[in-house]
């Protein structure tokens, strides 16, 4: 039993198609489709003319300490959902600068803020002759977790963890290890990631665009599609939430964080990174397979992801994974890249308060390579106590976090 | 439990091997060179003084196979892992692979290659841009690689904070050790000195004029270096069953962040100093490996923070700043100080000062040994102080008989 536990007390959330939680949960539940094509930037080639990208929104909106103007995407999309997730967690300024020095942030991200780097690169390319100065500063990685500290007042650990695709778990799984060991009563913890020309050109080279829609675990899928978002959580000591009165949402039970050690950009073909991950994330959890109500899937819609996904998810949980409802959210909104498993967080959080299962969107056929039960179209009612979010990186990092009551 | 510290390897601008750097240290010897550093298709920049690893052949450590597909971070990550867990005396294939894992600390790894996968797409279009650079345009490359070549499954994870990124990420390794997460973990730190890097501090009006001098009256800027450094980690009693070598164990760790200028600086130093002497089971430390680096503002800070936190015994406590001779390495210096720390309790003596001559006095006063000091280290503690207002500090012990 551990000594201290971190339960989920506030949630912000900025991603295409929604705006806030309450806009952001209304689009999933819905299945609103909000990929559409790439207006950011000029298409890389024929097979990436196809994004999520948020609209409507200020980014620079939230900041009252700071000067946005030289900060990139994704320190401007964290400083958003920080203060989003405190005030949703009932913190003002005040309360939050009584425990300044026990309040962590930790984000995690694939690229952020380096895809700003590609203009001046690209100015010093075509015009050589021209004066040129650039500073890294505005691109520092550790930007995204400076700034909503500085912009919050907050001085306690302050992390960035870019471990791919896995990121938005990773920082989740730290933050709450954080508060755990009593290294901090509040962590801020979450994921940022912007939309890159560099990133549109790797994923072309791999073939792993979608030309149309992300469809996760179909028959006929044939890739993701790139997506801009950032979404935190407020984690905090049970104690101290309790004696403030918060709201809880959740508890952060465990997390599992195994490496495939295969290649770096094909999974292993058993799973055994992600089977090893959830396999840890439910041991440190105190909880078994057939305890789980929902898995929100890392499932990209890559031909190569979703069906090891799947396998993975057999594998572990045998034929209790006829009944375990799956879900990717990514059908709807993209492949927020490093975000990803921070939105997904969010989304078990809100399943696990409103008792559904968000739908997968955009399927056909379902692959029988995948054999799981993938909630499609609709969303479907189900009391979800406890739930469980993949994420699967590049470079095969890989983490698992388990949420219950 | 105790976590362990077994084995240490190093790629520095002294060259491949953890010995090199600590005789230049002991030695008082720099590698500071003004060096050209370009990027293809780009308008060279002109030379900065930097302390640079010299060319090296990775392969006769990795061997060939594969290694173009590894960028360079990478290929000197793994090369100080597979030196470090030699010296562990751990081959790769004696560890079981679901219970290793690898933490790696860095500030930019990948970011060359993202440069130049941008400007290739300029240059070729995007059709022809090479494909291998893409999945090394990520922070996680040099940890992915390491794990695909060393076979590890367990886990593996990579962290930036800036200067204190891979001090952060060895405290976060014990602590998985400690969880039964891992039983062995292998923690780094890697930072490339990149192109990117040497415009930056010209544009930031941030060029050396000459080499650095931490603490020292004169000094004036931090020199860019560069390098890898990477520690195995298990528990104590599981290196002590197996007959390994134990260097140093795992204590507390602490961290704190204070951005806005020097007052701030020097609090962030003091609290997480404090706080990690807080976790302690007993005061005082014995030695201290410090990140000054030779800058006016930051190694102020970092001088009062520790006297805040440590009071009349700082002045008797050995300080030792190894970028004095090594140069400012970012998200590898926590590393680089935590290993020379491992090897001065190791060996109990403390590295002379490189670089100060004169310890600045409106300094509080500090104890800099101008040769190697045989000193009985029960008890170190390393801090890091960023100039961003991030500060980690560890401790580190002396294993019992």
């Amino acid at each position: 039993m551990r000594a201290r536990r971190a339960v989920v007390t506030g949630m912000g959330v900025v991603c295409p198609g929604g705006v806030g939680l309450e806009g952001f949960w209304s689009a999933i539940r819905a299945g609103t489709v909000s990929t559409g094509p790439l207006t950011r930037f000029e298409p890389v080639g024929p097979r990436a003319d196809r994004a999520g990208e948020i609209h409507g929104f200020d980014d620079t909106a939230a900041f009252t300490r700071l000067d946005p103007t030289p900060l990139q995407r994704s320190t401007r999309l964290s400083v958003a959902v920080a203060k989003m997730a405190v005030a949703d967690a009932g913190l003002d300024e005040a309360s939050l600068a009584a425990v300044a020095d026990r309040t962590g942030i930790v984000m995690g991200v694939v690229v952020a803020n380096r895809p700003g780097l590609e203009a001046p690169i690209e100015r010093l390319y075509r015009h050589p002759d021209e004066p040129f100065a650039l500073s890294l500063r505005p691109y520092d990685v550790s930007l995204v977790s400076e700034a909503p500290a500085i912009e919050l007042g907050v001085r306690g650990p302050n992390l960035v963890l870019p471990t791919a695709c896995a990121a938005g778990n990773s920082a989740i799984g730290c933050g709450a290890d954080l508060i755990e060991d009593g290294y901090a009563d509040l962590v801020i913890a979450g994921a940022a990631d912007e939309l890159s020309p560099a990133m549109f050109v790797m994923f072309m080279q791999f073939g792993a665009m979608s030309p149309d829609l992300l469809r996760p675990f179909d028959k006929s899928r044939r890739g993701l599609i790139l997506s801009e978002g950032a979404a935190v959580m407020v984690l905090e000591a049970e104690e101290h939430a309790r004696a403030r009165g918060g709201r809880v949402y959740g508890t952060v039970l465990g997390h599992g964080n195994y490496a495939d050690s295969y290649d770096m950009t094909d999974p292993h073909p058993d799973g055994l990174g992600a089977r090893l991950s959830m396999a840890a994330a439910l041991k440190e959890s105190g909880l078994s397979p057939s305890d789980v109500d929902y898995i929100c899937a890392h499932g990209t819609g890559t031909v190569a992801n979703d069906a090891v996904e799947a396998k993975a998810i057999r594998a572990l949980f045998g034929a209790h994974a006829d009944s375990v409802p799956v879900s990717s959210i990514k059908s709807v909104i993209g492949h927020t890249q490093g975000a990803a498993s921070a939105i997904e967080a969010v989304t078990c959080l809100l399943s696990i308060r409103d008792g559904v299962v968000p739908p997968t969107m955009n399927i056909e056929t379902l692959d029988p390579e995948c054999p799981i039960d993938v909630v499609r179209d609709r969303e479907r009612p189900r009391t979800v106590r406890y739930a469980l979010n993949n994420a699967f990186g590049f470079g095969g990092n890989i983490s698992c976090v388990a949420f219950g009551p | 439990m105790q976590v362990a510290i077994t084995g240490l390897g190093c790629v520095s601008p002294f060259g491949v091997g953890t010995r090199a750097l600590w005789e230049a240290q002991l030695s008082r010897r720099t590698a500071f060179e003004r060096a050209s550093l370009d990027a293809d298709a780009l308008p060279a920049c002109g030379p900065i003084l930097a302390a640079r690893v010299p060319p090296f052949a990775p392969a006769e450590i990795l061997g060939r196979k594969g290694l173009r597909s590894i960028n360079l971070e990478s290929q000197v990550l793994l090369v100080a892992a597979i030196l470090a867990l030699r010296d562990a005396g751990r081959e790769p294939g004696a560890v079981e692979p679901s219970s290793a894992g690898i933490f790696v600390g860095t500030t930019r790894a990948g970011m060359d290659d993202y440069l130049r996968f941008h400007v290739e797409r300029l240059v070729w279009g995007p059709a022809r841009v090479t494909p291998t650079r893409g999945p090394n345009t990520g922070f996680n490359a040099p940890a992915s690689h390491a794990a695909i070549r060393l076979g590890f499954h367990g886990p593996n994870m990579t962290f930036a904070s800036r200067t204190a990124s891979s001090l952060d990420a060895l405290a976060h390794a014990a602590d998985f050790i400690r969880r039964g997460r891992a039983q062995v973990m292998i923690v780094g730190g890697v930072d490339p000195l990149s192109y990117a890097v040497a415009r930056s501090l010209q544009a930031d009006d941030r060029v050396p004029s000459g080499p650095p001098r931490p603490y020292d009256i004169h000094r004036t800027l931090p020199v860019p270096g560069e390098g890898a450094v990477v520690m195995v980690l298990e528990s104590l009693a599981s290196a002590r069953a197996r007959g390994g070598r134990v260097l140093a164990t795992v204590g507390a760790w602490s961290t704190a962040f204070e951005p806005g200028g020097p007052g701030a600086l020097a609090a962030a130093g003091a609290r997480s100093m404090r706080g990690a002497l807080a976790r302690e089971a007993s005061a005082g430390v014995d030695a201290i490996f410090s990140s000054a680096a030779g800058d006016r503002a930051t190694d102020a800070a970092e001088a009062v923070g520790l006297a805040e936190a440590l009071g009349g015994d700082l002045e008797r406590t050995p300080v030792c700043a190894v970028k004095g001779c090594a140069g400012e390495w970012d998200g590898a210096s926590g590393g680089l100080q935590v290993l020379v720390a491992a090897l001065s309790i190791a060996e109990q003596t403390v590295p002379p000062a490189v670089g100060t001559e004169v310890v600045d006095p409106a300094l509080p006063p500090l104890f800099l040994p101008r040769e190697p000091l045989a000193h009985p280290i029960r008890r170190a503690a390393v801090h890091v102080l960023d100039p961003s207002g991030h500060s980690s500090s560890l401790i580190l012990q002396r294993p019992s008989d």
